[in-house]
């Protein structure tokens, strides 16, 4: 395996790409990384204690979710995920967490999401999720259950990530 | 060297006492076993051959020292079975550690059973609702130095200032699993205490004499209390009663009565969510039924991350004056609803539609009976002597198109919605029209209710003032509006216009308070009279 790719360089050497075009390959490479740094900053940032994760009971299948479809769940208008149901569980509304959760997801004080949910009931009768002080505990023993934390609370094993905010 | 000399002598002496007597047992036990195997009894037999002669001194020697080794490898694996032992103790003894570790936190990262019971989301039941209170009060205009209540766009409430209140919601939620669930919305009223059923119309000719119909009737609901003094019972009104069952997003099939999938306003539904106090003409003149009976099928429909799709299509009872619990034709109305909703940032967009089309029918049942001709039996001749005949005494087909439309951006709402309507009678109503005035002919009694299409629309801008977190999230939202009413095409004596004003203060997630002016404008001032102002407060709970 070695030797073919030492072969392939020496013959990618032997027609002249790496000493006519270094440059212009190098130029492109070191364009790339800072498009990549500019537009996908977030995802090479350092992680954070802080940082608010998206966990879900290991039983649940996908492995990844846009912020869309966090908000969707959480608003309770999507109910399933790639065919499997899927139940929000809320922190505390008093607790920081759920402040930051409110404030990241859905861009609303937390004020306003109560003020959200009296509507729905009213209108639809749609009730919000279900709350625990212990998001990650809550997530632990419900199946098909979605809840966020902050990695500085997040022990392996116990949920599946699948976003960080 | 001694040692060894000493050690030889010992075991060729014991060879040579003991050597018969072994040889012996010998025999015995090597008869059933193998040579060189363990027997049963957990001896090792010797070959016969092997033993060694009392004389074979260097065989005796050399078997010695090769059962010496053995003795000393037994020794030896003994020692390191016993290390062994000793370190699988250790392992097992770590595990146990472990496992005792790890029990204690499943134990502490598991839910209590208080926790889980909070979680359950199944066979959680909730009561809630909403109510508020309203002060209405009319400026009309001045004829001769006082208020002119005379003109009919008054209706008995509207008049002079007042305090109402409509009821108190009452919800009553039951999530059964994690797909089904019902949900009833009861409204406890004052009425039909009060209610004005009927008022006569009377048409004073210039020619002399008057014609008169109709009476005036109020229902009245007084009763005497046994013991004390008089109270006035009031209704239950079930606004929706409703099983759904939602095994996808996109599906979820309702059953029983529920709100008709239509517009903003009607969808906003209690007034604690609705911007305005003043209620839309499409909703005060009920161009589509507040409520059906029968089966609904809905679900969303979502496409990338800022887009979704809603549709509904329902089959019910359609109108008539039962069709909370039967229906009176065969008829079934049907009705299609889809709505498109897009958010962009700060931006959303939502465009919907309602069709419906239904058969409303009213009629009148008598037991008719026929009897022989000295009325002691029935008549022979008929083939069923007792008979129910029914006789429709209202009949007509409708179709209604509503549309709505909602711009949000940054605080600015702006929605509005158009409701198309069509009634053709099959068994035309009965009424009194004066109606006809309009047209040079006279007032008709025993007139009947023409066809017609009628259609209303109205629009509001509202915008929500960027001081919501300087003023601790008290929402203040100031609103303007329109709204136009054309009743029908055959008379367009009674369109109307109404342009409002007001605010709406949330001072918090419960508590809703609007206040507002609104001023009607008659199409046809000889008629309705003049513009006339009204002015509406309202404060709005939900708990």
């Amino acid at each position: 395996m070695s030797a073919m790719n030492h072969s392939r360089f020496k013959d990618i050497a032997g027609t002249g790409f790496v000493g006519k075009n270094r440059r212009r390959f190098l130029g492109m490479l070191g364009f790339l990384i800072v498009g990549i740094v500019l537009f996908q900053g977030k995802s090479i940032q350092a992680e954070s204690p802080d940082d608010i994760l998206i966990i879900v009971h290991t039983s649940v299948k996908i492995s990844s979710i846009s912020l869309a479809d966090v908000r969707r769940i959480f608003l309770k208008q999507k109910a399933s995920l790639a065919g499997q149901t899927i139940i929000p569980i809320n922190a505390r509304k008093d607790s920081a967490l759920r402040r930051q959760f409110t404030q990241k997801v859905f861009g609303k004080s937390s004020a306003e999401e109560q003020s959200y949910w009296e509507q729905q009931k009213i209108k639809s009768g749609l009730r919000p999720p279900n709350e625990l002080s212990d998001t990650i505990r809550a997530i632990f023993s419900s199946k098909n259950a979605i809840s966020y934390c902050y990695r500085k609370d997040y022990a392996a094993g116990v949920a599946k990530i699948i976003l960080v905010l | 060297m001694m040692q060894q000399v000493i050690l030889t002598g010992f075991v060729l002496m014991s060879l040579v006492v003991v050597g018969p007597v072994s040889a012996q047992n010998t025999e015995l036990v090597s008869q059933p076993t193998p040579p060189g195997e363990t027997s049963a009894s957990g001896q090792t037999t010797i070959d016969e051959k092997s033993v060694p002669t009392p004389l074979d001194s260097q065989s005796v020697a050399a078997r010695l020292e090769a059962l010496t080794a053995a003795l000393r490898a037994q020794k030896n694996e003994t020692d390191a079975l016993k290390q062994k032992a000793v370190v699988q103790d250790r392992e097992l003894e770590k595990l146990s550690n472990e496992l005792s570790v790890m029990s204690e936190e499943h134990e502490q990262i598991s839910l209590s059973q208080l926790e889980a019971e909070a979680l359950d989301t199944v066979k959680r039941f909730s009561v809630y609702g909403f109510m508020d209170v309203q002060f209405t009060a009319a400026f009309p205009q001045q004829k001769n130095g006082s208020p002119d209540w005379s003109s009919p766009i008054f209706i008995e409430t509207q008049r002079r200032s007042t305090f109402h209140q409509a009821g108190v919601n009452l919800y009553f939620k039951s999530e059964l699993t994690s797909t089904l669930e019902t949900l009833v919305e009861t409204q406890f009223t004052y009425q039909p205490n009060g209610d004005i059923s009927s008022y006569p119309k009377v048409v004073h000719s210039n020619g002399g004499g008057t014609i008169e119909a109709g009476e005036w009737v109020r229902t009245s609901t007084s009763v005497r209390k046994p013991y004390s003094g008089d109270l006035r019972l009031g209704g239950v009104w079930i606004e929706r009663a409703q099983i759904d069952w939602k095994p996808r997003d996109w599906l979820n099939i309702r059953m029983g009565r529920f709100l008709s999938p239509f517009g903003i306003w009607h969808e906003d539904h209690g007034s604690p969510v609705r911007l305005t106090t003043h209620e839309p003409f499409i909703i005060s003149n009920n161009y589509l039924p507040n409520a059906q009976t029968g089966i609904m099928v809905l679900g969303k429909i979502f496409a990338g991350n800022n887009a979704d799709f809603d549709y509904a299509v329902t089959l019910s009872n359609g109108r008539g004056p039962a069709d909370e619990y039967v229906d009176l034709d065969s008829n079934k109305a049907l009705g299609l609803r889809a709505r498109v909703n897009i958010t962009l940032r700060d931006f959303s967009v939502s465009a919907g539609a309602y069709g419906y089309m239904g058969q409303y029918t009213d009629n009148r049942n008598a037991l008719h009976v026929y009897t022989n001709a000295t009325n002691s039996g029935f008549d022979p001749t008929v083939e069923q002597p007792t008979q129910w005949i029914e006789t429709v005494t209202s009949k007509y087909d409708e179709k209604i198109l509503a549309t709505d439309l909602q711009i949000n951006f940054k605080g600015i709402q702006l929605f509005g919605e158009y409701v198309r309507g069509q009634k053709k009678y099959i068994v035309p109503t009965e009424i009194f029209a004066v109606t006809p005035l309009f047209v040079g002919a006279s007032p008709d009694v025993d007139a009947i209710e023409p066809n017609q299409i009628s259609q209303a629309w109205y629009g509001v801008a509202a915008y929500q003032l960027p001081f919501t977190k300087a003023l601790k999230d008290i929402k203040i939202t100031p609103f303007v509006g329109f709204d136009h009413l054309e009743p029908s095409d055959v008379y367009s004596y009674d369109s109307v216009s109404l342009f409002l004003g007001g605010i709406n203060v949330k001072p918090s997630p419960y508590v809703t308070i609007k206040t507002g002016a609104y001023c009607i404008i008659p199409k046809d001032k000889t008629v309705l009279g003049d513009n006339t102002w009204f002015w509406d407060s309202q404060i709005a709970v939900s708990f």
